[in-house]
């Protein structure tokens, strides 16, 4: 059985856990739960885990190099397990749209964030899906690096929470039916996302006498 | 029978008349040679024969005739008997043009009379009489015709004779310096620098053409067999110099 990796972004360490730039370790460690999956392998610089996301072998991968060096410890467990970059889906904070918005893509550039830039250098190819988790972006004249290094305001941590499991939702259409159907089903914002949800067809019951 | 009687005419024939040979007084040869002209030789005006018309004891003159290949067999004298002996010196003139002698080819003969009444004779043959197409070239080359007449004089009046002229030599554009390109041949006719010229720049350009096929080649293999180790390297490079034009706020 071929297998997927999804791998969340963020930095090791207590003092970033609840960060928005650790928001895919966030996803990873949501999706660990919602799976049983144990996430307590430790190797390539990752903390890892494999198990079964219906029906498909997946491995989560929380890398421990901190943020910018993240593609060592992606390129060693995709080559350890054979895994070719269109089957690894990277969920990582995105700066440039507003909390509880999600952008999957099946590709791009790395758009700032370091992590993805190394992991792009490390797999020498931009094409890999990805999920960005919207983050907003900072107030003021504020640093961006200083602004990602935040934790979320408590206001925010609902939506965190909901857009968290749009990104479960999401990985569960990836690995399903695809990259392009999670596009068409949960980029955007949370209403954005129902309204795409496909529609229950009607059932018509036929009457018995015709 | 009859076999047997032909065997012995066959046998005996041959030797009677060596013997018969043998019994009657030899003639020692005279020396009867035409130097020039030459067989094939291009004629025209006035002609010069030179040649050998001598005997040392038997000497009775000599004449010089000259017969149209139309009429082989009618030999119609260049000039009176001579009764002089001529070694290696001029035998006679020629004077087609006083002569009225129609272009063509022809024959001359030198005969030596002996006094006993033999002859001896030396035959130039295949000359060929210009007089309407004066060569400049006195002494042409035998193995090589110069020219070739295709209608033959008639008796009468007859037409200009047509005359294939042998091509003539391109001039070919030289270069400034054709020792450098084959220093070995100095004296090549035009034709052969012209092959020589030719032959070392195809030459030239095939070897150019096969170092540069088997630079391509090994630096093919050579990225081919390092491909694998050197490929992260160069990928990691690659994307490096990309993200230095990223505009994007790093974060």
């Amino acid at each position: 059985m071929e297998r997927f990796m999804i791998v969340g972004l963020g930095n090791p360490g207590k003092k970033y856990a609840y960060t928005r730039h650790n928001i895919g370790f966030m996803c990873v460690d949501a999706l660990a739960a919602r799976y049983e999956i144990a996430v307590d392998n430790v190797k390539f610089q990752a903390k890892f885990g494999e198990g079964t996301i219906v029906d498909h072998r997946v491995v989560l991968v929380k890398p421990q190099t901190y943020m910018n060096a993240s593609g060592v410890a992606v390129r060693g467990l995709a080559s350890f397990y054979k895994i070719p970059p269109e089957q690894i889906l990277l969920i990582y904070d995105d700066l440039d749209t507003p909390v509880g918005t999600l952008r999957i893509r099946a590709g791009g550039g790395a758009g700032g964030q370091k992590g993805v830039r190394s992991t792009i250098e490390h797999l020498g190819t931009e094409n890999f899906p990805r999920v960005r988790f919207g983050i907003g972006r900072p107030p003021g004249k504020m640093d961006a690096a200083a602004y990602v290094l935040q934790e979320f305001i408590k206001d925010e941590v609902p939506l965190v929470r909901e857009t968290i499991d749009r990104v479960i939702k999401g990985v569960e259409i990836w690995l399903a039916e695809g990259i392009e159907m999670a596009m068409n089903r949960q980029n955007g914002t949370a209403e954005q996302a129902a309204a795409a949800q496909p529609k229950p067809e009607k059932i018509v019951e036929k009457d018995p006498e015709e | 029978m009859r076999k047997l009687v032909l065997i012995a005419l066959w046998v005996l024939v041959p030797v009677l008349t060596a013997q018969a040979q043998d019994a009657t007084p030899t003639t020692e040869p005279g020396v009867v040679m035409i130097t020039s002209p030459v067989d094939g030789q291009q004629l025209f005006g006035l002609v010069e024969m030179v040649g050998t018309a001598i005997h040392p004891s038997l000497f009775d003159g000599y004449i010089l005739e000259w017969s149209n290949i139309q009429n082989p067999e009618v030999w119609l004298p260049i000039q009176q008997r001579v009764n002089q002996q001529v070694n290696n010196g001029i035998l006679g003139q020629w004077d087609t043009v006083s002569a009225s002698v129609p272009d063509g080819i022809y024959q001359i003969r030198l005969r030596l009379f002996l006094a006993d009444g033999t002859v001896q004779d030396f035959q130039v043959n295949n000359l060929v009489l210009i007089n309407s197409a004066p060569t400049v070239v006195p002494t042409p080359l035998p193995a090589v015709p110069t020219a070739t007449v295709q209608s033959l004089p008639t008796s009468g009046p007859s037409p200009t004779p047509l005359i294939q002229q042998p091509p003539t030599v391109t001039p070919r554009p030289t270069f400034e310096n054709p020792v450098d390109l084959d220093q070995n041949n100095t004296s090549s006719t035009p034709e052969e620098e012209e092959s020589v010229v030719n032959f070392s720049a195809v030459e030239g350009a095939f070897c150019l053409g096969v170092y540069f096929s088997m630079a391509f080649f090994m630096l093919i293999v050579a990225y081919l067999v390092l491909r694998k180790q050197i490929s992260p390297f160069t990928r990691r490079l690659w994307w490096q110099i990309r993200s230095e034009f990223d505009n994007d706020q790093d974060y």
